[in-house]
């Protein structure tokens, strides 16, 4: 009798072992899965090596973007001014580069993008506004900006010719490699991003145990901001200056980017860094899959919203004990 | 740290899968000249026959101009036994930039794009296309940075572009407005530092400066839902105002009328760009005194540019400009001869389209594409079908 | 002396939820007299506001009770094409049923997608967005929007006031005056506690999403006779749509002088009479949202933080007395 009740134990263990590995592993296989597919739909053209480096060159700003962009998500917080951020950065960047000099254009891009952070960070944390409705408010406040920097020089601010030759693949696997060390590192080793998961597990929690709990906040908007500011300088890059329309779609693509890479919506213990890695690839094969099977811009954004609310289905945990505004 | 080494092991196999096995089903890297499907091994000036991929990168197709703007590239393809290939990537230029990579990835020996998105991007995409041998135009544009232009000269790959008079067309849209009536007009711009918009408020404001109208207020609005607000605070404001001048987003003349009617204003006059659903009865009511669209075919001659170049017979060796003409409809006689000759595709026929084309009229010349395509009116074409 | 206090502490209350838009209005009149100092000019401010106003109504249920929902927007444009197609062949009957059917059956989509996959509403109405716009973008392209002098009387005189006179009864009294809309204000108020005494805060949930989805069905049937255009919108643009309305609500609930059903309409009127400003005084339009968005912030600090700067006043008071200045 004790025999058969520990065999049904030690089933119902190894059952739930399988559905917390599948619900862990949901969007590595997911990549997988999208991968597969798009190769069969697109005859090979996806697996095509060129277009393997189009990929991550497609998705490179989205991954340097969402990066920093999971630290604030770990607080169960999101940054909606991101995309007008990286617009108004790019905008900067391009402004100063010709004023100035290349390096002072990066060094622009970043010190803006990062003051936005902050002014993000201040006016949530010392007044007290709710988090989307500040960033709301600076998304259209940089759109409006944008708007008027490019509008004054025609309609978009080219970058310096001399500047075409900075891309190269080269360039990317630097920066991304370590730049993915240094999120990785900051996140998981050391106090800042252990505190930011405990932010989103529960602040007063996090408040009670010491954390100060406003500078982590405003921290995370800096950072944010500053990698905002960063991808504007290599938005820049990569198509070759500033627009009025520059970083609109990017907002909605971090999101969805973290979200598809396994990330939890409320942040919290099981925030993981990865997912922006894993998100930035599975959205870029995405459209780029779509578009090479021959699928048109408005289904694109059809099927991303089906498969968004999917991975959410599957991953996320259910706690009937946590309130869910 | 597990997820990422397996996400690295991932990619390993995926690029080791690629490199056993991808080069079989590329078309983009083999190189071809019998079947025309490959891009790596085109020269400029290489002659190419047979099956092609043609790229088209857009903003959408929800609109009616989207829409029709697609269908009429598709027009051109086809009578030139080509296959389509549209992208709708969005407002932005780095959506542009990527669609053009997708598409070049996809296959497609020519592209094509529209500079809506602002002319920063143009030399990214001369680099890429000149990297991969693909030839390509611009459509609806005409660049004004000097620097780009000298940029784009260089390129072997750069075949030209298609463009309307706005100026012209601008002026005469002011023009018409004028001569129904109009005094105070408000100009109502659909983004800032738009080329095209700018020219056709700048043709506009020519008139207006000429007969004497005022101009009581140049206003940018982005966001076609506000036009009625918008419209009726400036009635509000300054209630002399009895015409509206929308250089472009013409579906929001039923929007801007709505405004003048609930200010009480019974006469008004509207001149617009780009058609809509439902200008036949704005016509019919005299709201509408001209709207200009029609300027599909804009897509339509810079895809058969591109065609006549891939084969071989580019109409120059220098850049083209080619010049399309609006099709302006001041009337209710003229939408229905719009919607019976010129719509849904009913404007040109394959053995008409072909006629641009070097392979299928061996006479044709840059004089009399350009001559061709200037036949774009509601009774050249009512002309072009009754033979 | 009841009575008297009674009367004092409404005239006070009235006082206070009046404030805001006389002072706005009376600041416009004294730099433009020549347009505001006249009843047509109110009565124009007034009826723009409408539109904004019925759509608010449509967010008071959820946003009481601490949900955010992106996608009414998007909403809106799916069920506003809906209904205009349904017209072309069956008339007002059908384009009155097709907007509240459609509308109806989205929200109820979307409140079960929040309650069923238990995620926050900010995310549920993004995904929401996402998959509802491309729907309206797509459907878009199948038929050509048209519309009609007849399915134009919901948004022309008298029309637009008749139906702003029933959706403000249905709602006054769904808020006020029902189990419903006490049990929304007590999840709004404290969800534990509300949970505690029985309340079933995820069925009353879903059921806020049901009920905004008919009163923004009533919006629509408004909206689209009074914008007199409906354009479909990818890229997250229709969030746009669906900000003026939720600012007028957050004015609304943060005004705490008055109902929030009647702030609604206060919030949506300060807004038209800032729109309106901004034309009379010659400021770019698209500087639009970014003066909405400031005010706002303005505003909301302000209410945010009255306390610690009443005390601060009461701290620098005391200090003087202090001192004998």
């Amino acid at each position: 009798m004790g025999n058969a009740v520990k065999t049904v134990e030690q089933q119902a263990d190894r059952s739930l072992k399988w559905k917390k590995l599948f619900s862990k592993s949901v969007s590595f296989l997911g990549l997988i899965v999208l991968v597969a597919f798009f190769a069969i739909a697109t005859g090979g053209q996806l697996l095509n090596p060129d277009n393997l480096m189009l990929i991550f060159k497609q998705g490179f700003t989205l991954f340097i973007a969402a990066l920093a962009a999971v630290f604030i998500m770990a607080t169960g917080n999101l940054d909606f001014s991101i995309g007008a951020n990286i617009g108004f950065s790019c905008a900067v960047c391009a402004l100063t580069a010709k004023a100035l000099s290349p390096v002072a254009g990066v060094a622009a891009a970043v010190c803006v993008g990062a003051l936005i952070g902050a002014a993000n960070g201040v006016i949530i944390t010392k007044f007290k506004m709710p988090s989307f409705i500040t960033c709301l408010c600076m998304m259209f406040i940089l759109m409006a900006a944008t708007q008027t920097l490019c509008s004054n020089e025609g309609g978009s601010i080219s970058m310096p010719l001399s500047m075409r030759k900075w891309e190269s693949v080269g360039m990317y696997i630097v920066i991304g490699a370590v730049y993915f060390a240094v999120m990785l590192v900051m996140f998981r080793f050391t106090k800042f991003g252990k505190y930011m998961k405990a932010l989103g597990v529960s602040p007063e929690a996090a408040r009670q145990s010491g954390v100060g709990v406003n500078k982590m906040i405003f921290l995370g908007y800096l950072l944010s901001g500053a990698a905002a500011g960063f991808a504007g300088f290599l938005t820049m890059l990569r198509v070759g200056g500033a627009s009025q329309t520059t970083g609109m779609a990017m907002t909605n693509d971090v999101i969805v980017a973290i979200v598809f890479g396994g990330m939890s919506i409320s942040g919290g213990a099981t925030s993981k860094i990865s997912a922006a890695l894993l998100g930035m690839l599975i959205v870029t094969t995405l459209n780029n899959g779509m578009v090479l099977a021959g699928y048109g811009g408005e289904l694109q954004q059809l099927v991303k919203g089906i498969l968004f609310l999917v991975v959410i289905a599957v991953s996320t945990k259910r706690d009937p004990n946590v309130i869910v505004k | 740290m597990k997820k990422f080494f397996a996400v690295l092991l991932v990619l390993a196999m995926v690029l080791s899968l690629a490199a056993c096995g991808g080069n079989n089903n590329a078309p983009a890297s083999e190189p071809s000249n019998t079947d025309g499907s490959a891009n790596d091994a085109n020269t400029p000036g290489d002659s190419n026959t047979g099956s092609f991929k043609y790229g088209f990168a857009s903003w959408g197709t929800a609109d009616e101009h989207g829409r029709t703007l697609n269908a009429a590239v598709g027009w051109g393809v086809d009578a030139a036994g080509g296959e389509f290939i549209g992208d709708a990537g969005g407002f932005t230029a780095e959506a542009t930039v990527a669609s053009i990579e997708n598409l070049i990835s996809a296959g497609c020996q020519m592209v094509s794009f529209c500079t809506y998105a602002g002319e920063a991007s143009v030399p990214t995409i001369s680099d890429m296309c000149r990297e991969k041998g693909v030839y390509w135009t611009m459509w609806d544009t005409q660049i004004a940075d000097p620097e780009i232009a000298a940029y784009i000269a260089e390129d072997p790959y750069y075949v030209g572009c298609t463009f309307e008079d706005n100026i012209t067309s601008g002026y005469e849209t002011m023009k018409a407005m004028g001569e129904a009536g109009a005094t105070n007009v408000v100009i109502i711009r659909y983004g800032s530092g738009i080329p095209t918009c700018d020219e056709r408020c700048n043709g506009g404001i020519k008139y207006a400066e000429e007969a004497g109208i005022t101009i009581v207020d140049d206003m940018i609005i982005t966001d076609t839902a506000e036009y009625k607000n918008a419209v009726a605070n400036v009635l509000l404001a300054h209630s002399e105002v009895d015409g509206v001048y929308l250089a472009g987003a013409g579906t929001a003349s039923s929007s801007v009328a709505e405004a003048f009617r609930s200010a009480g204003k019974d006469t008004f006059y509207i001149g617009a760009f780009d058609y809509f659903d439902g200008m036949g009865d704005m016509l019919k009511s005299g709201e509408l005194v001209c709207i200009n669209g029609g300027h599909m075919v804009t897509g339509t001659f810079s895809a058969l540019m591109a065609i006549n170049a891939w084969q071989g017979n580019p109409l120059s060796k220098d850049k083209i400009e080619i010049v399309i003409p609006y099709l302006t409809l001041k009337s209710y006689e003229d939408y229905e001869a719009y919607m019976q000759y010129a719509s849904q595709g009913a404007a040109y026929t394959s053995e008409e389209l072909q006629q641009f084309l070097t392979v299928s009229n061996p006479g044709l010349t840059l004089e009399s594409f350009q001559e061709g395509v200037s036949k774009w009116s509601v009774s050249d074409i009512i002309a072009r079908k009754n033979g | 002396m009841k009575d008297k206090m009674d009367v004092k502490a409404i005239v006070k209350r009235a006082a206070c939820t009046l404030a805001l838009p006389v002072l706005l209005y009376a600041a416009m009149c004294a730099l433009r007299p020549d347009v505001y100092l006249n009843g047509s000019a109110l009565v124009t401010l007034f009826k723009q506001s409408l539109s904004y106003t019925l759509v608010g109504w449509s967010m008071v249920f959820g946003m009481s009770c601490g949900l955010f929902d992106f996608s009414v927007g998007a909403r809106y444009l799916v069920a506003a094409l809906f209904g205009i197609h349904m017209s072309q062949y069956f008339g007002v009957p059908g384009f009155v049923l097709g907007v509240l059917l459609s509308s109806l059956l989205l929200a109820g989509l979307t409140g079960a997608i929040f309650a069923g996959l238990k995620i926050p509403s900010i995310i549920t109405g993004f995904a929401a967005l996402l998959i509802f716009e491309s729907a309206a973008a797509i459907y878009q392209t199948k038929f050509s929007v048209i519309i009609t002098e007849n399915i134009s009387i919901f948004g022309r005189s008298p029309g637009i006031y008749i139906m702003t006179a029933i959706t403000f009864v249905i709602v006054y009294i769904l808020f006020n005056r029902t189990k419903f809309g006490y049990q929304i204000k007590a999840i709004g108020g404290n969800e534990k506690v509300a949970r505690s005494m029985g309340i079933k805060a995820v069925r009353l949930k879903v059921l806020t999403y049901v009920v905004g989805g008919l009163i923004l069905g009533l919006a629509a049937l408004c909206k689209v006779g009074f914008d007199q255009s409906v354009r479909a919108m990818t890229n997250m643009a229709s969030m746009s749509a669906a900000f003026t309305p939720m600012m007028a609500v957050m004015i609304g609930l943060y005004l705490g002088s008055c109902n929030p059903v009647v702030g609604v309409i206060v919030g949506s009127f300060s807004i038209s009479v800032v729109s309106s400003a901004m034309v009379a005084m010659g400021i770019n339009y698209r500087l639009q949202n970014v003066f909405i968005g400031v005010f706002l912030v303005i505003f909301i600090g302000y209410k945010t933080n009255a306390g610690r700067i009443k005390a601060l006043f009461q701290r620098k008071t005391a200090g003087r007395q202090a001192l004998g200045v």
